[in-house]
């Protein structure tokens, strides 16, 4: 009633507070574009990413993708220069805000301490090419991720 | 959310001396000001002295306050240093008759009395003994101007109090519209005393009194108050009132000092006080009854007070209904307050007054949501609401007195420190009172086990809080502490079974009773359970597939202590093909992907439900916890993934047909 009507307006008051945070810089995320179900393969690619400044807001929480790419061969997967083969298995950490990633460094102990000493933050041109690649792998498709790109400033990081 | 209530409220209050600013010429009956200047008037008062015997008078006085006040009057060199060397302090007021003043500059530069001088003399002060000393232990004039000390005289009255307390008022603005009715009364006596001090000039070998000097005023007696108070309305803001309820006049009297009139009188004024501490708009309303009794008697000059005071409260009572609707704080404090207050020539002039002013503090709260704690330890904060009202009072002694040219001076001189009367659960049950209990369940038995109590974070008190943590078992400890803070006991658990814990919070170190209960359920399970686990004996580079398997392990009871903490072995089946790996019945294949999950103890996979959703929570949706048994047989498979761990790691497997599982 009367009190659930004013604790709808602090619910609201709260959120207006948390948009007025101060600006933060944008990092590069991609997400899942699909599963090969005969090589349990997924296809992860840029998919409306801005690969040049980044293009998600550095105060989000995202999952790191990470790649253990130990030279697997290509298990016959079709590929080109923007959906090549990244010779390895991807998984997705619990999401992290961008701005705790802190360097490549650090986004990569994150992935080893969670998957193994030989996992590490996925890179933009792990596929070969660029914009896109396959790994084995079944990660969730309903959100996207931190990946990380090595010739551009698009890193929350950067 | 439907509340009313009531809540009384008494004050009383006492004072002596000091005074308010006067506007205009005429500023009390008889009284006419004719000049004024810094710190000092002119004024031409007459009326009729009723000590001995009787008399009319007419005369014109100087009132001055302090050196600057007295350094603005017309007076010769010798008077100057007298009345000068009298005024100690910025307090001290002066009365001093300009006929007097003006004859004795005449009779300076001529060197001689004149005749009405003469009819007012007074001899000087004997060598030893003779006047009493002044309440002004040294007093300068005696050495520098001969033995004219200051002669003290003493006035005061005894009167019966029965007052009544009634004050109603609306639409006060500011941020609050609403009521206040105020209804009561105070009865008792009292007696005011006023003591000034004659002012003599020593001229000519004789003593020439020309003035009057205020020393203090003394306010004593016993009073006894009770009120009842109403408060309804909306506030929206902070904000404080003070209305004045009435001021009965109970005596004055004029009387000749020498030749010098002077005129007292003593009042009672009686006034209410709202302070409202609001955090956020709501609606208020509270009532209850009070009193309180006892004696006072306090001494006061324009520079503050000195005394003390036996009051008590007495009865006391409140049963809040409310009718609000808030989500915050509302604190309002409601004060009363019946004063002795003495006067010289008229408020206008100099007063002092002793108050005694009772007030009830009221304290509202209110909450409804779903962010203040995770009571039960399911994880899920649960929704709940509050209102509850606090009542405590205090009593504070006060003082103020003015002085010609000056603002108000107030005290406190002191009173009853605040006391709590009561707390209310305004609803059936506020769930928001209900404490938090936290602890890990499943526990095994036999290994000492922590559970931590605190109230919900949105409890907006402060004082330490006293619980009882039943254990369900017919054993039970005592915790306190901050209301803020986890407060911790420890427990063994001899055996598996389900317990039924019960936190209840008693009360806090204000006296606020609670009693307010949670609940929840700890499975203790056996200390010597164990689960099956799996390894990862091999990965294929060429077909990118990880080889698990029982290796040793036990599928009928299993192998690893349920305390241990593991991965679980994730599979996220797609029905992919086998690319070519040979398989039999001890080694299949399962078409998906493998993980390895953050390590958990085995006590925490629930059941087999449980331990899929860890796997999805981690994985994403479709990732179960990974199954002893393939589609051609059971003990070891292979699948697509490549997890990092040693040849020793073993990690959570479940199985299906045997009782091997940390949830059986």
């Amino acid at each position: 009633m009367n009190i659930k009507s004013l604790s709808l307006l602090l619910v609201t008051l709260g959120l207006v507070a948390g948009a007025a945070e101060a600006q933060v810089r944008s990092g590069l995320t991609w997400g899942k574009v699909g599963h090969d179900a005969t090589f349990s393969t997924d296809t992860v690619a840029c998919n409306g990413c801005n690969a040049y400044q980044g293009d998600t807001s550095c105060a989000v929480a995202l999952p790191i993708l990470c790649l253990y790419a130990d030279g697997a061969p290509n298990p016959g997967v079709t590929t080109n220069f923007s959906n090549g083969w990244a010779r390895g298995f991807v998984h997705l950490t619990a999401p992290i805000p961008g701005v705790a990633l802190g360097s490549l460094a650090n986004a990569n102990a994150i992935c080893a301490a969670r998957f193994g000493p030989n996992y590490r933050m996925a890179e933009f041109h792990d596929g070969a090419g660029g914009w896109g690649w396959q790994a084995y792998g079944n990660i969730d498709p309903a959100t996207r991720f931190w990946v990380h790109i090595n010739d551009q400033s698009a890193n929350c990081w950067n | 959310m439907r509340t009313r209530g009531f809540l009384g409220l008494w004050a009383v209050g006492l004072l002596l001396g000091g005074a308010p600013a006067w506007a205009g010429s005429s500023v009390d009956e008889g009284t006419v000001v004719l000049e004024q200047g810094e710190g000092w008037s002119l004024v031409q008062t007459s009326g009729y002295a009723e000590d001995d015997g009787g008399q009319y008078f007419n005369q014109r006085l100087y009132l001055a306050q302090g050196q600057a006040g007295a350094s603005g009057l017309p007076l010769t060199g010798g008077l100057y240093e007298n009345v000068i060397g009298d005024a100690k302090g910025e307090a001290t007021t002066f009365i001093l008759d300009q006929t007097i003043v003006q004859e004795l500059a005449q009779a300076e530069s001529q060197g001689y009395l004149t005749p009405y001088l003469l009819s007012i003399a007074e001899p000087e002060d004997p060598e030893e003994g003779g006047w009493e000393p002044s309440l002004e232990a040294a007093d300068p004039q005696g050495r520098l101007f001969g033995r004219c000390k200051n002669k003290e005289v003493r006035k005061s009255k005894t009167i019966n109090l029965a007052q009544p307390l009634n004050l109603w008022s609306q639409d006060f603005g500011g941020g609050f519209s609403g009521s206040l009715d105020l209804t009561g009364n105070a009865t008792g006596s009292a007696t005011g005393e006023i003591v000034v001090e004659l002012k003599r000039y020593a001229v000519f070998g004789v003593c020439i009194p020309y003035g009057v000097k205020f020393n203090h005023v003394r306010a004593y007696g016993q009073l006894s108050a009770l009120a009842g108070a109403t408060l309804t309305g909306t506030v929206a803001y902070s904000k404080s009132w003070e209305w004045p309820i009435a001021k009965p006049h109970l005596f004055s009297f004029t009387f000749l000092i020498g030749p010098v009139p002077v005129h007292i009188g003593v009042n009672l004024p009686i006034t209410a006080g709202l302070d409202l501490n609001a955090s956020i708009s709501g609606q208020i309303g509270y009532g209850s009854n009070y009193s309180a009794q006892g004696s006072f008697d306090y001494t006061c000059t324009f520079d503050g007070c000195s005394g003390g005071n036996t009051f008590i409260q007495n009865g006391g009572n409140g049963s809040p209904q409310w009718t609000a609707a808030i989500t915050g704080r509302i604190q309002p404090t409601v004060w009363a307050q019946v004063a002795l207050r003495a006067y010289l020539y008229g408020e206008w002039l100099a007063y002092a007054q002793v108050g005694v002013r009772p007030r009830l503090h009221g304290d509202l709260w209110g909450y409804y949501g779903n962010n203040c704690g995770d009571a039960d330890g399911d994880g899920r904060f649960e929704t709940v609401d509050a209102l509850t009202f606090d009542l405590d009072w205090d009593l504070r002694i006060t003082a103020q007195a003015k002085a010609l040219w000056w603002d108000p001076r107030n005290w406190d001189l002191g009173g009853i420190e605040r006391r709590h009367i009561g707390f209310w659960d305004l609803l059936e049950h506020s769930t928001a009172l209900d404490p938090m209990l936290a602890g890990n369940t499943p526990v095994p038995a036999g290994t000492s086990q922590r559970y931590d109590a605190r109230m919900r974070p949105c409890w907006p008190y402060g004082e330490d809080v006293t619980y009882d943590l039943n254990y369900g078992d017919g054993s039970n400890v005592g915790l306190a502490g901050n209301p803020r803070f986890w407060v911790s006991a420890n427990k063994t658990w001899p055996a598996p079974g389900s317990q039924n814990l019960v936190l209840t919070a008693l009360r806090d170190a204000h006296g606020r009773i609670l009693n307010s209960q949670t609940g929840r359920t700890i499975e203790v399970t056996s200390a010597s359970r164990r689960g099956m686990t799996w390894a990862k004996v091999g990965h294929d580079f060429a077909t990118g597939t990880d080889k698990f398997n029982c290796a040793n392990c036990n599928p009928y009871t299993g192998d690893a202590l349920c305390t241990e903490i593991r991965p679980i072995l994730c599979l996220r089946p797609d029905g992919s093909p086998n690319p070519g790996l040979p398989v039999n019945f001890y080694d299949g294949w399962i078409g998906g992907n493998v993980g390895l999950s953050t390590p958990v103890r085995g006590n925490q996979l629930l059941s087999a439900a449980n331990a899929d959703a860890l796997c999805a929570a981690d994985f994403g949706p479709g990732w179960v916890m990974a199954p002893f048994h393939h589609a051609t047989g059971g003990w070891g498979w292979s699948s697509r993934g490549n997890v990092t761990a040693l040849q020793s790691d073993r990690f959570w497997v479940r199985i299906d047909n045997q009782p091997a599982n940390c949830w059986n």
